[in-house]
């Protein structure tokens, strides 16, 4: 281990260590490699072959306005995503929260791509007297594996909420219905879009006002020969953000969402906000 | 101009320079300082005015920033409409965050309502309730219904907790009552970055100031920055005046010290950048710098005085030493007088010299007096001391080495002996130390001192204690110290000594009647006379008075030959002595003692000899005495024999025998040898064995030699003419006559004289008489050779039988001893001889005879052996010249 920690340390030391932390040594930065969650509507999903998805056009769109060739390549599942990026087969993740662990291989944007507001649902007509997040304490609640809060509700959760995690939206919302669990706290337009797309969501009701919201970035790999491109990436982000273009393609993908809710009449909707259009 | 002017113009220069050097220095220094505090204060004033400039152009660009973020987020509240206090709070947030979240220097963009709280935040969701009311921006926008931006005092935020100034904006309902309020926290620690880089040292003070006065920011930044209010100070008057500028204060609102501050107002927005250094911290530099002119100024003045007093005082050091010099000189002066006076006045040489090669480098004067060789002389001729001074410098290289070695200095003294250039002879001796030595050459110094005159002393003394002053000859002491050294030798080598004691008769007489003076020129006469007589190798001394004492060495018993000297020396002394006009004779008598027969000691032998002297002296005058008489009848015997010998040939005493020599091969008579017999009247017939010794000892063989050589020839001759019959006569020759100047004429002379034919005559010569001297008595061999005569050898295997001189020698005939003829044949050894001699005469081509003949069976073997004649008593005795003619006739009748 010694002399591999030595081979390591040579190695760093050498002109190509001067690169970011974890890039490939001697790779040039040609064509970046974009993946996403491919089930997480509106934000990114994989349907007919191609990604679709607010974070991945707002990813798009700030490669293309610091002109670096990209694809979008279908990795897997998040968890085989990750591991891509782990090992600079992917370049570029999108729609993705921010956490510890992750940064051990991502280099995230300072600027996040937008807020994702956190819902807490519960079965219809179920009496849930929620005015803040100490109202949850005592109850049971169901979290989905790979999705998070935020560092407040995330550390609240952790130290007073009894949580139980599913692999996916739809066992949440089947342990909901039975009862399995008191509350299911999950990103809100996913989960809406999950609910609109069953036309489960005159089943379920969002409990007001929301939760939290959470940040949702972009982040590179580590081992990303594309790197150094990290703060034009997000100098991009932040131009497209104070001119509304992110703001644009959010809504985008946000209003076909919100247009089937409403045309369900749905009452999961954010109270006054279901008729606006941005 | 004198040393002393020299002292007091140098002197004056010091204390000039001790005066105007400082005066100088300050003059110099209070200017150079000042200028310094001048260009110190100068540049301080540029630094604040350049730093506060950059100070106020970063506050500019980065709450234009701020602004311009506040504005973004306005338009776009407004366009959409977006109320916080509804289901927009999250879209707010996003707003919010879009125009915040990549600007350094902001915080937190968040909303307030018009009733004081806070509505969303680009931190939190939900936004935790905040009331504002009690902050200067919502008094502000709440007082006053201007859209303008507002920049708050320093706050502490309620929701991040930071220090941060708020820059806000209001937004209006349309009738112009406050709706929202706009803000963007900006974060102090980003100017504090900025600030700090500008480094602008220590107790430099940066800050940002609102218009009103209030600090917005300060370097360093402390938690009391919300209190700090410069309305009261200096800046703003300046500022009303100027929007940038430089003043000093002497009392700092902030620091309270005094201070150079430079500052700028911004033109877009309330505030004024501000730098200040402390006068104190800008001067530092100048202190020390001053410090150290000063320091410099007061160590350098130190040691000019210091070395002005070290100057002054080697200027007193240098009065003195020439004060001492001057002493020191005169008793220089003195001391190299007193030296050459001691020097010259040294009754010797006083020198130094240079080893290994001895070198002179210094020579008194009086080397010319002493040596008779000048100094120069002495100095110039690098081998001097070896070439005229005779002396060894080896030696002394080795000797001085040697002293070196045992650490000591002195030197064997030398003595020279030398001849100076006009002839003297001159004693000298050198005293030498070493004074020196470096590497391999070692100084030496002497002193050479004349000793002749002591060498005279010495000699004079030497001569008194061993020479008689009178006659100069070897006093008692001497002859004692001779006699004994020559007793030593002889006992070694067999030696034998005679020691002849003479005392002259009547020399009282002569001292009385003729005076002392003419008795020792009497002494002086005897002693010469004495001397006269003595080989090189006697001693002659005078013991005291009148007694004089002879000492013969020899190597052989020589009782004769003393015997001789002994009536030399009275023969001489006895001669007339003329002294003073005056003739007279002077009698010798003398005793006689001999080692070894007489004495083994010096002692014995003086006193025995006293006694024969005294033996002599009672004998009466004139004679002589040796201690043994039986010696001295003997020597008497052989004086009286050798007399009669001398007389011999005159009185016709001596007759010649002829003993026939006979041919082995025809047994004729074909020679004869010549015998001589002495029939001394009243003794009768004497041996030849007994005087021929004598006559060759005393010399008498040369007349009888020549009596019988003569005489021989002339009976051969006879016979040849009378009787006609050639007969080879054959004479023997001993060695002194061989070596006779006269022999080879005395043999031309005998043959001419008797007219015998030359072949007829044969010389007899023994081994021993060509042993002394062979060069001079083959030399004239051949001489005699030459004139025809026939040489043999006589007695011959007796003597050192040589073949290198048979060789050598000119000789016809060898005669075999009778002694080796005695008695062939029975002896083996003679018989193997006498072959040996026959054989190796004919291998040479000589003739030989064999002597002593007397039987049949020795005349057969020497046949047998191929002897060629015979002589002995077989054929005949000698006989006379009559019987040997009857002989001859006879034989010649029966042939």
């Amino acid at each position: 281990m010694g002399a591999l920690r030595l081979v390591m340390l040579l190695a760093a030391m050498l002109p190509g260590a001067a690169m970011p932390a974890g890039a490939a040594p001697g790779a040039q930065c040609k064509r970046v490699i974009v993946s996403a969650d491919p089930d997480d509507p509106p934000y990114s999903w994989y349907e007919n072959a191609r990604f679709h998805g607010s974070a991945v056009d707002i990813a798009v769109l700030a490669l293309e306005r610091i002109r670096l060739p990209y694809e979008i390549r279908h990795a897997g599942t998040l968890p085989r995503v990750l591991d891509a990026a782990t090992t600079g087969a992917v370049d570029l993740v999108v729609d993705l929260e921010d956490t510890p662990e992750r940064r051990q291989y991502l280099a995230y944007s300072t600027v996040s791509m937008f807020t994702s507001p956190i819902a807490v649902f519960t079965g219809a007509g179920k009496k849930l007297d929620y005015k803040d997040w100490e109202s949850l304490v005592g109850l049971k609640g169901g979290i989905t594996v790979n999705n998070s809060f935020g560092a407040g509700l995330g550390d609240f959760a952790a130290s007073r909420l009894v949580l139980q995690p599913a692999d996916s939206i739809g066992l949440n919302f089947t342990r909901l219905s039975s009862g399995q669990i008191d509350y299911f706290i999950h990103s809100y337009y996913p989960a809406l879009a999950y609910l609109v797309r069953h036309k489960l969501d005159k089943e379920f009701q969002l409990i007001q006002p929301f939760a939290a919201t959470s940040d949702n970035f972009a982040a590179w790999s580590r081992r990303s020969p594309c790197l150094g491109k990290l703060r034009e990436f997000d100098a991009a982000l932040s131009a497209m953000a104070r001119s509304g273009e992110v703001r644009r393609i959010l809504e985008t993908h946000l209003d076909p969402v919100r247009r089937q809710r409403d045309r369900r009449n749905g009452w999961i909707a954010p109270a006054g906000r279901a008729s606006r259009q941005p | 101009m004198t040393a002393s002017n020299h002292i007091r113009n140098m002197r004056r220069a010091l204390v000039a320079l001790a005066i105007f050097f400082p005066v100088f220095y300050a003059v110099f220094a209070g200017i150079s300082i000042r200028q310094d505090y001048q260009n110190a204060l100068a540049r301080a004033e540029s630094d604040v005015r350049n730093i506060s400039s950059s100070l106020n152009e970063h506050a500019t660009r980065t709450i234009g920033e701020v602004d311009s973020r506040l504005q973004g987020a306005i338009a776009e509240i407004e366009r959409r409409g977006l109320d916080p206090a509804g289901p927009d709070a999250i879209e707010l947030q996003d707003v919010l965050k879009w125009h915040v979240q990549d600007l350094s220097q902001a915080v937190t963009m968040f909303v307030v309502d018009a009733g004081g709280s806070v509505r969303a935040s680009s931190l939190k969701y939900p936004t935790p309730p905040v009331d504002v009311r009690d902050r200067d921006y919502y008094r502000y926008h709440l007082s006053v219904a201007n859209p303008d931006l507002f920049i708050s005092r320093p706050v502490k935020s309620r929701l991040s907790g930071r220090w941060g100034v708020v820059a806000s904006r209001r937004i209006s309902h349309p009738d112009g009552s406050l709706k929202l309020i706009v803000l963007l926290g900006m974060n102090l620690d980003y100017f504090n970055n900025f600030y700090r880089s500008l480094k602008i040292g220590n107790g430099g003070l940066l800050a940002l100031v609102r218009n009103d006065g209030w600090v917005l920011m300060e370097t360093p930044l402390t938690d009391n920055i919300m209190d700090k209010n410069l309305a009261n100070s200096m800046l703003l008057e300046q500022a009303s005046q100027s929007a940038a500028g430089v003043y000093h204060i002497e009392r700092g609102a902030l620091t309270g010290a005094a201070r150079v501050v430079g500052y700028s107002a911004s033109k877009a927005y309330p505030v004024i950048a501000l730098a200040s250094m402390s006068r104190e911290v800008v001067l530092q530099a100048w202190l020390r710098q001053a410090g150290q002119i000063a320091l410099i100024g007061a160590i350098s003045t130190a040691m000019l005085l210091t070395l002005i007093a070290l100057l002054w005082r080697r200027l007193n050091d240098l009065v003195a030493t020439q004060a001492s010099l001057g002493r020191k000189n005169e008793a220089l002066e003195t001391s190299e007088r007193r030296y050459h006076e001691l020097v010259d006045g040294i009754a010797g040489i006083v020198w130094e010299a240079e080893l290994p090669e001895f070198r002179l480098t210094f020579v008194s004067a009086n080397a010319a007096a002493i040596s008779g060789y000048s100094a120069e002389e002495w100095l110039s001729d690098p081998n001097f001391w070896h070439d005229k001074l005779s002396s060894n410098v080896d030696g002394q290289r080795a000797e001085a080495i040697l002293a070196l070695n045992s650490h000591t200095s002195v030197l064997r003294p030398v003595e020279h002996h030398i001849f100076a250039p006009d002839g003297r002879e001159i004693w000298l001796r050198s005293n030498i130390v070493v004074a020196a030595a470096s590497g391999d050459r070692i100084h030496l110094r002497g002193v050479t001192v004349d000793i002749t005159q002591q060498k005279q002393s010495e000699k004079r003394l030497f001569q008194m204690a061993h020479f008689d002053q009178l006659t100069k000859l070897p006093n008692r002491q001497t002859l004692v110290d001779r006699l004994e050294h020559g007793l030593a030798i002889a006992a070694r080598g067999n030696g034998w000594i005679a020691v002849m004691l003479m005392d002259l008769d009547e020399f009282k007489t002569i001292n009385d009647s003729l005076g002392h003076e003419a008795g020792n020129k009497v002494l002086v006469e005897v002693g010469h006379r004495i001397q006269s007589c003595l080989r090189p190798s006697d001693t002659l001394a005078r013991i005291g008075g009148d007694e004089f004492v002879v000492l013969v060495e020899h190597t052989e018993s020589d009782i004769l030959m003393v015997e001789q000297l002994a009536e030399r020396i009275a023969a001489e002394v006895g001669e007339t002595i003329a002294i003073d006009g005056n003739e007279f004779y002077v009698g010798l008598s003398m005793g006689i003692s001999l080692y070894p027969q007489d004495g083994q000691d010096c002692e014995t032998l003086m006193r025995n000899a006293d006694t024969a002297l005294y033996r002599a002296k009672a004998a009466g005058r004139n004679c002589r005495r040796f201690f043994d008489e039986s010696m001295a009848q003997r020597v008497a015997r052989r004086l009286d024999m050798d007399t009669a010998l001398r007389r011999a040939v005159e009185r016709n005493e001596l007759r010649l025998l002829y003993q026939p020599q006979t041919a082995l091969g025809t047994g004729r008579i074909i020679g004869a040898e010549t015998l001589v017999r002495w029939v001394r009247p009243g003794t009768g017939m004497v041996s030849p064995l007994e005087f021929i010794p004598l006559a060759e000892e005393s010399g008498t063989i040369i007349p009888i030699g020549d009596w019988i050589l003569g005489s021989a020839c002339h009976q051969a001759a006879a016979w040849r003419r009378d009787k006609q019959f050639d007969l080879r006569i054959a004479v023997n020759i001993t060695a002194r006559q061989i070596h006779h100047k006269g022999f080879v004429g005395q043999v031309r002379k005998a043959l001419e004289e008797s007219g015998l034919p030359a072949h007829l005559l044969e010389l007899e010569i023994t081994e021993g008489s060509i042993i002394d001297s062979i060069e001079e008595t083959v030399s004239k061999l051949r001489q005699v050779k030459a004139l025809g005569v026939t040489v043999a050898i006589d007695d011959f295997g007796t003597g050192y039988s040589s073949l290198s001189y048979l060789k050598e020698l000119p000789i016809d005939r060898l005669k075999i001893d009778q002694s080796f003829v005695r008695d062939i044949p029975l002896n083996p050894h003679d018989c193997a001889i006498v072959r040996t001699i026959i054989a190796m005469a004919k291998n040479l081509g000589l003739s030989v005879i064999a002597e002593g003949v007397e039987t049949q069976e020795q005349v057969d073997f020497l046949r047998a052996e191929g002897c060629d004649e015979i002589q002995g008593f077989l054929v005949s005795e000698p006989v006379t010249a009559d019987d040997l003619a009857i002989r001859c006739a006879d034989a010649a009748a029966i042939s």
